[in-house]
């Protein structure tokens, strides 16, 4: 009978370039980067890795298709690895496969590394998308984008909840305010600068009704993992961080094409951390979590997750905004990083990177940032439109 | 007894104040002048989907399955090879056993389209026809064409039962008369002098058009109660019926006031709304003109009390508009000034045309599948059922969506999706009867949008993929009309 | 329903991840009996994770109730505005303001 992942494999050395407009860093210069990071941190040498996952969504456009780029940029000796993709989770996928390829007991240690470089398209934004969604969907497929996407939830959520506009704005601007304020205090960060209620309330509007101030931005950037077998994780380091939960949901196509979702939260995400509390033993996630990483593409995004997560009742996030419970110093910091706001969003990268806050959270080295005594953090990752998505929800402690 | 079974028309929901045309460009040439407004198609409107619209209008209540033939009249085609009435064929979703033409080249085009399936089923060699009708005229910046030129669509079903105006005769004259012309890869027209057209042109061969029917028929124009016929120029088309000896409540409204000249749609749009006026046993004649002229004679059948008011027609689609206030968003919907998509807007990835014919269907058609174990309608096309507990595998059978209205589920007006009319607005329709996708919208402002408003299902065209002549068909919801 | 309006300084960068805007103006327009307290910005949408964009735009918070009469704990003045619900009165106000300025958005508070 399989147990899941538990206990079976340990998180030894990270790391994560600084996210940003890189213009002069190409994908390997960031990969090294981020590689030479993670193994001084663990304490190994290159030949101690014995397989490579390899996240890269968009940048198959930048680098090219398959696991070369990585196992070139790194000159990894001919070892095994594996090129991953699954949209804006793609940086969580690579972790996914490292671990599970130690917990399988093929491996001893394994790499994880996603990386992003955006900035090279001659334009703002990610590529096109119809032409990522096959050659049916591009023909009946809307000229969507993702905020579009999201805000088509934020649309139901306000009408589902009788939730003003105005109103919707302002706890909105307040879950954006929140990692500003996180960002500010990381040199990792893109983006490093407070912001006022009035200063998102000015803003215009992208995609009704999320306005500028709701969105991420693109970065480029790259973020590793080191993972072992966690019986040998203490030989590396007295800290090492165990992962207690991995868990992925993809859309079936229910959402969708039938009636039944009312649009106001995340499917997939209700049940991927359902499965990921019950794979960790969490019974009770606003007691047991001490901190989360979400993915807060958009402010709507985030308020609905707290909801999807089981944090807050359905329909009552706002009420937990207001209060405060998910600032710095409150009950469950979120995104104290910054999170997407604040880095941006290099797709194959960003998955790793919330799980590099956790890591260093959880060994109590966030610096200015540190949350007092954290035992359990929390990754969520999605990619895709909350109508058809996929999520991915990872939980490690010490 | 062969004739008109059903009637149907469109007219786009834009309409441009021809003062504001005026005023951008009446500086070039001040004699353009022209009173009233014009139908303006939108951006993702052309002959193809206009023509799909009104015959989506003549189609309600008539069967489907009993349409033996399509034809199609414009001088406007997307495509110079590949025929417009097949697509529009996929689109109504009928059987692929029937006979379908393009009818092109002159505005005239489309009485003969209507002759020609009168003939067909007079012949036996079809049961009902189909007839629809469309033009999307440009004109030059400045030009007169660009005043008068008006966007619309007519369809007209021809068969031998439930007839509402039998055709009694017809008469029609050929001449190589070359009053405007467009070669081949022009987009505009030329055009020879004005007068030469009005009394060369309009005068004579309405008037012999129509004079020829009336000997034919043995008909007094007297005993006509609306004739229906085409002119470029308002002052003219009064006295055309002055001299045929015709009262002022003879003469069918042109529409050249609140429409424009819509070409080839034109006298079947006319004869449409004559349609919704007339009683049994009224005579109606419909005239074209181009290149020579029909004259077609219709008597009005009892039958014609089962179709009144069952149909948007003229009357509804003028009054369901919204005012286009700018010229430069009307000579950017015609794509006739380059405008700057940015990069991203100009990547359009490539039709797989194969792709394309597998689900021809689903895509042109808006047909779905619907399980028949759970009676779930779902879209696109399911091997699966997408119903959670039910599962069943290849238990579908076709399920039409475009001719089901929904409401809007949700939506939202998008800033960053390129589009030619922005904000992109776009939301997931849930359909009456069950089934939910999201599609693009159209025909609206992200004012008037609003959580689950009643919406219906718009033909259109979803992108043109210039590098490779591609002009890509898609539904969009938009609001229910009237 | 009655805003304090905070007078920011004109012409400054609001710069965030997916781009920046810039308010321009602050603008008073004589509306039936009242006065009605509007915003004149632009923003470019430079860095978005899903495309580019960037408009120019109004933004009205409302009708003044009382103009720069106290001073925010930042010392900066705060005007106290009345926000415009009325559906008619929003569209009457958009198509003003729309022959009035070059602007492709207007959003109320």
């Amino acid at each position: 009978m399989a147990d899941g992942i538990k206990d079976k494999v340990a998180i030894i050395g990270m790391g994560c370039t600084k996210f940003g407009e890189r213009w002069e860093m190409g994908s390997e210069d960031l990969m090294v980067e981020a590689f030479q990071e993670a193994i001084q941190d663990a304490g190994i040498e290159k030949k101690d890795i014995q397989a490579a996952w390899f996240g890269s969504c968009f940048d198959d456009v930048n680098v090219g298709k398959a696991a070369t780029p990585l196992s070139l940029a790194l000159k990894l000796p001919f070892l095994p690895v594996t090129r991953v993709e699954n949209f804006c989770a793609t940086g969580s996928e690579a972790l996914r496969g490292a671990a599970y390829a130690v917990a399988s007991g093929a491996y001893d240690i394994c790499l994880a590394l996603g990386v992003e470089k955006l900035k090279d398209t001659g334009y703002g934004g990610l590529p096109e998308m119809s032409s990522a969604m096959g050659t049916k969907n591009r023909l009946i497929f809307p000229g969507i984008t993702a905020p579009g996407g999201f805000a088509m939830m934020a649309t139901r959520y306000f009408a589902k909840y009788g939730i003003s506009p105005e109103e919707g704005k302002k706890i909105l601007a307040k879950v954006s305010i929140k990692s500003h304020k996180n960002g500010v205090k990381n040199p990792k960060a893109h983006l490093r600068r407070e912001i006022t209620e009035e200063q998102v309330l000015k803003a215009p509007m992208i995609a009704w009704p999320l306005g500028l101030f709701d969105c991420c931005g693109v970065s480029d950037g790259a973020a590793a993992a080191i993972v072992c077998r966690a019986d040998m994780a203490k030989s590396f380091r007295p800290d090492p961080v165990r992962i207690k939960a991995m868990q992925i949901a993809i859309s079936s196509g229910e959402e969708m094409m039938y009636t039944d979702w009312d649009g106001t939260y995340v499917e997939t995400a209700t049940r991927c951390a359902a499965r990921a509390y019950k794979e960790s033993g969490i019974k009770n996630p606003r007691e047991e979590i001490s901190m989360m990483e979400v993915h807060d593409c958009f402010s709507i995004t985030e308020l609905v997750t707290y909801e999807d997560l089981q944090i807050s009742p359905r329909g009552k996030a706002g009420d937990d905004v207001r209060d405060g419970f998910f600032d710095l110093d409150g009950k469950i910091p979120c995104q104290p990083d910054g999170g997407l706001k604040c880095f941006g969003h290099p797709i194959g990268a960003t998955g790793l990177r919330m799980m590099y806050e956790v890591y260093k959270q959880l060994q109590g080295k966030a610096g200015e940032r540190q949350i007092k005594d954290p035992k359990m953090g929390l990754t969520h990752n999605m990619g895709g439109f909350p109508a058809m998505n996929l999520i991915s929800v990872s939980i490690a402690g010490l | 007894m062969v004739g008109i079974t059903s009637y149907g028309a469109y007219i786009p929901r834009y309409r441009i104040d021809r003062g504001r045309i005026y005023k951008a460009m009446g500086w070039l040439n001040p004699a353009t002048y022209m009173p009233g407004e014009k139908a303006v198609a939108n951006f993702d409107e052309d002959s193809v989907s206009m023509g799909v619209a009104a015959g989506i209008d003549c189609l309600t209540g008539m069967n489907r399955n009993e349409i033996d033939a399509l034809f199609f009249a414009t001088t406007t085609s997307p495509y110079k090879e590949r025929q417009s009435a097949g697509i529009i064929a996929t689109a109504f979703d009928l059987r692929p056993d029937i006979r379908t033409a393009d009818f092109t080249d002159s505005v005239k085009t489309g009485t003969t389209a209507l002759l020609s399936a009168y003939d067909a089923v007079k012949a036996g060699s079809a049961k009902n026809v189909i007839v629809c009708a469309a033009d999307c005229r440009v004109g030059k910046a400045g030009s007169s064409q660009e005043e008068i030129f008006g966007d619309g669509a007519a369809s007209i079903m021809i068969g031998d039962s439930g007839v509402i105006a039998s055709l009694e005769g017809s008469y029609s004259v050929s001449y190589d008369f070359v009053d405007h012309w467009r070669a081949d890869g022009e987009i505009f027209d030329h055009q020879w002098e004005d007068r030469f057209i009005r009394d060369i042109g309009y005068s004579s061969f309405i008037i012999e058009a129509i004079s020829g029917l009336a000997k034919k028929c043995k008909l007094d124009v007297k005993d006509i109660a609306k004739v229906a016929y085409p002119c470029l120029y308002a002052g003219d088309h009064g006295s055309i019926g002055k001299k045929l000896g015709l009262a002022p409540a003879q003469v069918q409204d042109p529409m050249l006031n609140n429409v424009g000249y819509t070409g080839t749609a034109n006298p079947l749009m006319l004869l449409v709304g004559a349609l919704e006026d007339a009683k049994a046993g009224d005579n109606i004649v419909v005239v074209s003109f181009g290149n020579g002229s029909d004259a077609l004679l219709f008597k009005v059948t009892d039958e014609i009390e089962r179709v009144k008011g069952n149909r948007r027609g003229i009357k509804k689609h003028l009054a369901a508009k919204r005012e286009l206030t700018s010229y430069e968003k009307m000579i950017s919907f015609r794509n006739l000034i380059p405008v700057e998509k940015g990069i991203r807007g100009e990547m359009i990835p490539p039709t797989a045309l194969s792709e394309l014919w597998r689900s021809r269907r689903q895509v042109l058609g808006l047909c779905g599948s619907k399980c028949k174990v759970c009676g779930t309608p779902q879209y696109p096309v399911q091997k699966i059922c997408v119903k959670p507990d039910c599962g069943a595998v290849d238990q579908m059978e076709d399920y039409l969506f475009a001719d089901k209205r929904g409401h809007l589920f949700t939506y939202t007006g998008d800033m960053l999706a390129f589009s030619i009319n922005p904000p992109a607005i776009y939301g997931i329709v849930d359909f009456e009867g069950g089934g939910r996708y999201w599609f693009d919208m159209t025909d609206v402002d992200q004012e008037s949008v609003k959580v689950d408003m009643p919406v219906e299902m718009s033909f259109r065209k979803k992108y043109i993929d210039a590098k490779s002549g591609i002009h890509g068909y898609f539904w969009k919801a938009i609001p229910v009309i009237g | 329903m009655r805003r304090i309006y905070t007078h920011e300084e004109l012409n400054k960068e609001v710069r965030f991840i997916a781009g920046y805007y810039l308010l321009e103006e602050e603008k008073r327009l004589n509306y039936g009996e009242r006065e009605v307290l509007y915003l004149i910005g632009h923003a470019a949408i430079d860095n978005s994770c899903c495309g580019v964009g960037g408009c120019r735009y109004a933004l009205i918070p409302g009708y003044v109730v009382a103009w720069k009469n106290k001073t925010d704990e930042t010392g900066k003045p705060v005007s106290e505005v009345e926000t415009i619900v009325d559906e008619d009165s929003k569209t009457e106000l958009a198509g003003i303001l729309k022959e009035k300025e070059a602007i492709t958005q207007i959003e109320f508070w």
